[in-house]
């Protein structure tokens, strides 16, 4: 009863103000949920593609590096304890290139399993798709998919690219052009399958990739109760180039190596929520003190604080729930965008997924919706435990007056200051197991901290106000008294603005220092004069390679001073993956590509390291696995677990997962992998680099190769971080957004509880120019002052987030660069927002009529 | 006379030829053709088409009684061994082997079946040229010669989810040759034809799994061997085939080819075997075929026949044919073909209810059209 005499029908008369408080807190809990959402999908896709042949698979042997010896697989399916064996091949195909354009088309993972298996639990294994048999008459021909390269893609491929069962069509395997022939369309939902899977039979795919004879994966389905045993038998017949691993074990891995850029994002994700619990932080605290007289007379009827204060954490509890609500709505679809996003980043930088749908976990929505709630009731704690705090008379008296706050903030201020002294503490902590805890500490301590500090700033400014406004005219004298006058509402207000222009600094602060460190480091070690890659699309799924006959005939092109050739693979290190490469070492002192830290020599390494087992690793790979120079790292390769030395460390920002770089020779050795997937061509002096394109491109044929000059790789790589970095610029817009609106509720709520000064003025003759003007001096204030504690902060944060977070979760050596335009900008275009938010408030004080607003008085 | 999966399946693999496979490649069955023993036991990759196929009936000391079927397939899609070719896939092979295994629990009035594909790809299917040893996965049938080695020690495995099965088969009469010539006719087209011999009776002992429990067995099983390249006429819908093993010692073959327009193909005949082992050919007209009874197939909705009259007047034989279990349906095996291959019992047409033998019977055809 209580809740609907203070409550319900308050926020009916208070539409406009509920609403917008109700959507800042929906926008806040819509971000951090889709942002949430696109991570969880994005490891989710990845679970199904490790998962790929059926969700019965417990137990995988994967290959190291290149496949291992199919002829394991006849004695794997013998083991006692094994259910079901299924042999599988794993590459990509790229489907509707268009040569010169690295951006067109579409990378399908290929599949090739023994599509002619009959029984009920192979088709079961296919996730019920149509292989040669156990589909009735929708089952394909087996001759078909053995004869003529029979391949069963999704529907959603098959209308992308015009596809019908029967169809020939073509694609780039590798660096061949390959023709295929559509053998059935396939639903991936009721397959379980991701719609970029291509299934073919084995026998397709091992002469497709030129891997005859070698296997990429057995998925094995084993008795639950004999896992232990099964792994133990299969131990001495699994070859050194493959490992038998549990599928959930594959997913941590990716889990792992994600976790510090999806722990990024969802940070950045919750930081719009907090500016949304600013909000209902004000809410509740406008409400209260709007209804001081009520809350006296209920007190004086016999309400206890107990109920006073149970009614506005209700309120509170209640604005969070319908925001919430909406959130979650609005989030769900919101996720739509985000997921692209997110996965079109990990897709570029950390394996290929394909994500065809959000995966709504109930979870996570649950959990999005609970942080609202949460957020919201903890928010006006405050302010209502000044409601249950009011005296019965005093309340009843002085109707509609905020209480003054003789301290000036100064106790909140003390508390902000100790909280400051956290943040600075937190800073210097390290990572616990990889995650910056204590950075993320610190930087909530920090928006905190300045948020407490800012009643007593406010108090300050107004005071600073008042002695500028001097000779200022009528309004902003008035503005200035008026915002001092009630320092605990503008504060909010200031507070939150300024939490969330904190965040857009301290994000393009950061964006703006990481770009020019890694534009700067592009430049250093992109020098060669052309790169070449497989055709097809930039993305870390791309499997395509290069001979090394190719190599060779590239590199007797005439004009043609030398090339580099590069290999990189994925492996597993240390329960993560983590990139391998591989280059001719031999180079280091003549190119100096690579900058190394703690001043190792390039000349000595390139004497001492080709065809040795010395390792060069980047700085993320030094940071991630906590390893130094001289430390021995021991990496499973084909020819057995095989021990490498840390040579050096040197300065990169090519991948946040690591990078440990081997000699050419050491790794074709090892891995028995002599192929390249990346050139760098340094073309003769005065070389006409046109005509040089042109001879690469012949002399590579028939093989299809991608040219890029050094102009256009650079592009390549600002185009990728700008890429990586696009959701961010996303969420700090949103979070300005949804703090705009806190400062439209501010002043509206201003505006409406000053009906009675506002008529006093209106009534000593006031014109209606100078309470607009006034309500726009002081909407100016609270921008202004937002903007500038927002600067400070935000600068705070860019360092926490450069030097403490960055560093300690992905190693990135980050130099730090202030867009001081942009901030100027930023500062003013924060300022004007605040201005255009009091727009409506001020038209509406323009409208209160004199004599109504007066005659309590 | 077997059948529908390997025929299917050949003519699946035929209809779309890919370059450099030439299905005239294959030899065709024609008369006069003589068998060599053992040699002819293994397998026939100049033909198309080959199957080992064994049904039997298996008594527990229990008193439990269970029929099986196991038959191992060989589908040519190129005549002959493969040749390794560098850059060619291991797992291609020249021929696929399915494999199909049903398990009749007539005391539990159940019906269980499974079925392996192979392919001739690091040994999964294989089958020996030059004796009698087929493997389809993780099935196997092997036999040793006695004697000159027309007759063999067979042993059967084959293990599925729902059981499983290890069987020593001692034949108990030399091969009976089926057709004329050494050839068993199927139409009036010159290659609708095929070399097909039976093992009729072969004392079987060994052990039956079913579930968790596991039985020792003995009884009698029947062996087929047929080879040959031949199709179906266009409009021939699909066959009756009986096997029946007379307490009397005797045995009989039976095989009605089906038209679309519901007359029986003339081609169609039968085999009489007397207890020392002789064959009696039977023409069309010397044998009649009836059923007064339907079943329909809860799994493909087909409707079966269930109960048979079959009469050889010149052997004096009158027989009345049930199903031991109603349902005893291969459902969607592959290339999504159903049929019916069961045990049945069999009694004298005159005295019901006196057993004079034991049975199987195929229906293939009932669960539409066979379209090879």
């Amino acid at each position: 009863m209580l809740f609907r005499a203070l409550v319900a029908g308050y926020a009916a008369r208070e539409g406009f103000r509920t609403l917008v408080t109700v959507f800042a807190v929906a926008l806040g809990v819509a971000i951090a949920l889709a942002i949430q959402l696109a991570n969880a999908t994005a490891v989710a896709s990845f679970a199904q593609s490790v998962n790929l042949v059926a969700s019965s698979v417990n137990l995988q042997i994967v290959a190291i590096g290149n496949g291992f010896d199919e002829s394991v697989f006849p004695r794997v399916r013998r083991v006692a304890g094994i259910r079901d064996a299924q042999a599988a091949i794993e590459d990509s195909l790229a489907i509707g290139v268009k040569p010169g354009d690295p951006a067109s088309g579409e990378i399908l993972h290929i599949l090739g399993i023994d599509l002619l298996q009959p029984s009920p639990k192979a088709a079961d294994a296919r996730g019920g798709l149509p292989g040669a048999y156990g589909a009735g008459r929708n089952g394909s021909d087996p001759y078909v998919l053995v004869g003529e390269r029979g391949a069963l893609v999704s529907d959603r491929v098959a209308q992308r690219y015009g596809l019908r069962v029967g169809k020939t069509f073509e694609a780039l395997a590798g660096d061949r052009d390959v023709r295929l022939k559509a053998a059935a369309v396939f639903s991936p939902r009721s397959a379980a399958l991701d719609s970029s899977v291509v299934l073919v039979d084995i026998v397709t795919a091992q002469e497709l990739f030129g891997k005859v004879g070698t296997l990429d994966r057995i998925d094995l389905t084993v008795d639950p109760h004999q896992l232990g045993a099964v792994k133990a038998r299969l131990a001495p017949l699994v070859p050194h180039g493959a490992r038998v691993v549990e599928p959930a074990v594959r997913t941590g891995e990716i889990r792992r190596m994600l976790r510090s850029f999806q722990m990024n994002l969802a940070a950045l994700a919750y930081v719009a929520l907090l500016v949304g619990a600013y909000l209902i932080y004000n809410a509740v605290g406008i409400s209260v003190v709007q209804r001081r007289a009520e809350i006296g007379t209920l007190r004086a009827l016999g309400a206890t604080r107990d109920e006073i204060l149970g009614t506005f954490l209700a309120e509170g509890a209640a604005l969070g729930a319908l925001g919430s609500a909406c959130g979650v709505a609005l989030g769900a679809l919101l996720a739509r965008f985000a997921v692209g996003a997110v996965s079109r980043t990990v897709d570029t930088l950390y394996v290929g997924t394909h994500v065809d749908g959000v995966v709504y976990d109930p979870v996570t929505i649950g959990g999005a919706f609970l942080a609202g709630v949460l957020l919201a009731v903890g928010s006006s704690l405050a302010p209502a435990l000044e409601a249950a705090g009011t005296l019965p008379a005093s309340a009843m008296r002085s109707r509609g007056y905020e209480r003054r706050d003789a301290s000036g903030g100064g106790n909140l201020a003390f508390a902000g200051c100790a909280l400051l002294a956290l943040c600075a503490l937190a800073s210097r902590l390290g990572p616990v197991g990889g995650v910056p805890i204590f950075g993320y500490g610190a930087a909530l301590a920090a928006i905190f901290g300045v948020s407490l500090c800012v009643p007593a700033i406010v108090v300050g400014a107004s005071r600073l106000a008042r002695v500028l406004a001097r000779n200022a005219p009528a309004a902003a004298r008035i503005a200035a008294a008026n915002f001092g006058a009630m320092p605990r509402r503008s504060s909010v207000a200031v507070a939150s603005l300024a939490v969330a222009t904190a965040m857009m600094v301290a994000i393009a602060v950061l964006i703006g220092s990481f770009r020019t460190t890694v534009v700067a480091w592009a430049d250093e070690s992109l020098r060669a004069d052309l790169f070449i890659r497989p055709p097809g699309i930039a993305d870390a799924s791309s499997r395509s390679r290069f001979t090394p006959e190719l190599v060779a005939r590239l590199r007797s092109v005439s004009g043609v001073a030398a090339v580099d050739a590069f290999r990189s693979i994925s492996v597993p290190f240390r329960g993560s993956l983590t990139t391998l490469g591989a280059t001719d070492f031999r180079t280091l002192a003549v190119r100096r590509k690579l900058r190394f830290l703690d001043g190792a020599d390039p000349g000595t390494l390139a004497r001492t390291l080709p065809n040795s087992n010395g390792a060069l690793v980047s700085e993320p790979f030094a940071t991630r696995f906590e390893v130094k120079e001289g430390d021995a790292l021991t990496f499973e390769t084909p020819s057995g677990p095989t021990l490498f030395r840390v040579a050096a460390i040197y300065n990169d920002y090519s991948s946040d997962a690591g990078v440990a770089i081997l000699d050419a020779r050491t790794y074709a050795r090892l891995y028995r992998d002599p192929t390249f997937d990346a050139l760098a061509v340094y073309a003769g002096p005065r070389m006409d680099l046109a005509g040089l394109r042109t001879r690469l491109i012949r002399a590579a044929l028939p093989s299809r190769i991608e040219l890029q000059s050094n102009r256009e790789l650079r592009d390549l790589v600002i185009r990728i971080f700008d890429r990586t970095f696009a959701i961010t610029y996303a969420l700090y817009l949103i979070s300005i957004a949804i703090a705009v609106l806190g400062v439209v509720s501010t002043l509206f709520a201003l505006v409406i509880e000053r009906r009675r000064e506002i008529g006093i003025l209106r009534y000593v003759g006031a014109t209606v120019g100078v309470v607009r003007g006034a309500i726009l001096y002081e909407a100016a204030l609270i921008g202004a002052l937002g903007a500038a504690v927002g600067l400070a902060l935000g600068m705070v944060l860019a360092l926490l987030l450069i030097f403490v977070i960055n560093r300690q979760a992905f190693g990135w050596l980050i130099e730090l660069h202030v867009p001081y335009a942009f901030l100027v900008e930023a500062a003013v275009l924060v300022t004007l927002a605040a201005i255009a938010a009091g727009l409506y408030p001020a038209g509406v004080a323009a409208r209160i009529a004199t004599a109504d607003a007066v005659r309590d008085e | 006379m077997k059948r529908i999966a390997a025929l299917a399946l050949a003519a699946a693999l035929l209809s779309s030829q890919p370059a450099g496979a030439d299905p005239s490649g294959f030899a065709a069955a024609t008369a006069p053709y003589r068998y060599s023993w053992p040699r002819d036991h293994g397998s026939h990759p100049a033909y198309r088409t080959e199957w080992w196929y064994f049904t039997g009936h298996l008594r527990a000391r229990d008193g439990r009684r269970f029929g099986f079927e196991l038959t191992f397939f060989r589908a040519g899609l190129r005549p002959g061994d493969p040749v390794p070719q560098a850059g060619r896939s291991r797992w291609r092979g020249n021929q696929l082997f399915p494999a199909h295994f049903a398990l009749t629990d007539e005391s539990g009035r159940r019906f269980f079946h499974d079925e392996r594909l192979a392919r001739e790809a690091l040994g999964f299917g294989a089958a020996s040229s030059s004796r009698l040893a087929v493997r389809a996965d993780d099935w196997a049938l092997e036999g040793m010669p006695i004697g000159s080695g027309a007759r063999q020690r067979i042993t059967l495995h084959a293990s599925a989810a729902f059981g499983s099965l290890a069987l020593r088969a001692t034949p108990l009469k030399d091969p009976a040759i089926h057709g004329r010539g050494g050839v068993s006719r199927k139409g009036a087209c010159a290659s609708c034809a095929s070399h097909y011999y039976s093992f009729t009776r072969l004392a079987t002992t060994g052990t039956v799994r079913l579930a968790d429990a596991s039985y020792e067995v003995e009884g009698q099983a029947w062996m087929d061997h047929e080879y040959g390249t031949g199709e179906l006429e266009p409009n021939q819908r699909g066959w009756d085939w009986y096997s029946i093993q007379l307490d009397d010692g005797r045995e009989l073959m039976l095989y009605v080819l089906r038209r679309s327009d519901g007359s029986v193909t003339p081609q169609s005949s039968g085999t009489l075997v007397e207890r020392d082992g002789r064959t009696r050919y039977l023409p069309l007209a010397a044998f009649a075929s009836s059923s007064d009874a339907v079943w329909k197939s809860p799994h493909s909705g087909a409707v079966y026949p269930a109960h048979w009259r079959v009469s050889v007047p010149s052997a004096g034989l009158d027989l009345m044919l049930s199903p031991v279990v109603a349902d005893q349906e291969l459902a969607a095996t592959t290339n999504g073909i159903s049929y019916w291959e069961g045990a049945v019992d069999v009694t004298a047409a005159g005295a019901p209810g006196r057993r004079v033998g034991a049975g199987y019977v195929e229906l293939t055809g009932y669960a539409g059209a066979l379209q090879l």
